[in-house]
């Protein structure tokens, strides 16, 4: 197993993503979310998920 | 190639769109569950998943935002085998034998009343023959197990190792879980404040799933930000796990 991933990471692929789970109501609230990705975007250089139910993520 | 599904992305506090905590995982021919919140069991259909398919469950914690679908997924699950399906086997904190012991025992399981039943009545012996099953219909049967910090399982696809997240103890204990594939790796931080031994367990991780409340100045207005992650909190422990950086 321990190979496997080695050679995953050797292949120098950058797919960092950050995915934001357990998401409370106000947060969900269009406004706040809109409001706060973009300020997690400016600090933020990968990838930002807002995870939504049902949604599929690949690796 | 690894596929996480997304079931359930909200909290305790359900609105049209989010309910509790659920999450899948597809690698290679392994389906995976991670927490079992509200309606998981149907989310994951609704996903294009299969109950009988899931052969390992790991729990981050207890709150019933993360499990109160286990009763739900474990009868179905067993109802839809036709007894060809392998024994499903779930990791968590304390309580995770317990609570298994306390859905399915025949003597002091609250849910026995339906496996009994089924197991019994011509009705259910019928249906179950018309899925594709044999008689006798046995009893559900799963391998649970408190588990704690360090390396949980490995195959030979894919490994989990467990790290202790900070939220509600010492009611509570709660888990982190990274997996690692050949696809890369991917961290559930589950339910936390930002705390060093989730982002050590995160380190270099191509994907992190970081629980995410609410908007940090809010939290700290309301005093809600101690045992839980805020857009701040989450920001920096992807930053300090190299999730953003890379390692």
């Amino acid at each position: 197993m321990r190979n496997g991933w080695c050679r995953a990471y050797g292949r120098g692929i950058r797919r960092e993503k950050w995915v934001l789970v357990h998401i409370g109501p106000h947060l969900s609230h269009r406004d706040i979310r809109y409001k706060s990705m973009e300020e997690i975007s400016n600090i933020y250089r990968g990838e930002v998920v807002f995870a939504e139910e049902l949604m599929k993520l690949e690796l | 190639m690894a596929t996480i599904y997304v079931l359930g992305a909200g909290t305790p506090t359900p609105t049209p769109s989010r309910f509790g905590s659920a999450f899948a995982i597809k690698i290679g021919n392994d389906q995976i569950m991670i927490d079992c919140g509200p309606s998981a069991t149907h989310k994951l259909v609704k996903s294009g998943l299969w109950p009988t398919n899931i052969n390992h469950l790991f729990f981050t914690h207890h709150h019933f935002d993360h499990d109160i679908d286990y009763p739900c997924f474990l009868l179905c699950r067993w109802d839809q085998s036709t007894g060809d399906e392998k024994v499903l086997k779930v990791f968590g904190p304390t309580l995770t034998e317990k609570i298994a012991k306390g859905i399915l025992d025949k003597n002091e399981g609250v849910f026995a009343h339906d496996w009994i039943a089924r197991i019994n009545h011509p009705l259910s012996q019928k249906i179950h023959v018309n899925r594709g099953g044999t008689l006798p219909r046995t009893p559900p049967k799963v391998e649970a197990r408190d588990v704690g910090p360090g390396k949980i399982l490995s195959t030979s696809d894919w490994e989990v190792i467990a790290a202790s997240a900070e939220h509600v103890q010492p009611y509570l204990d709660s888990l982190a879980y990274r997996f690692n594939t050949r696809a890369g790796s991917f961290v559930f931080t589950g339910d936390t404040q930002p705390y060093e031994s989730v982002t050590k367990l995160s380190k270099g991780a191509d994907m992190m799933l970081c629980m995410c409340w609410d908007d940090q100045r809010v939290m700290e207005d309301a005093g809600e930000s101690q045992g839980q992650c805020g857009t701040a909190g989450a920001e920096r422990m992807a930053e300090e796990s190299g999730v953003k950086n890379g390692c």
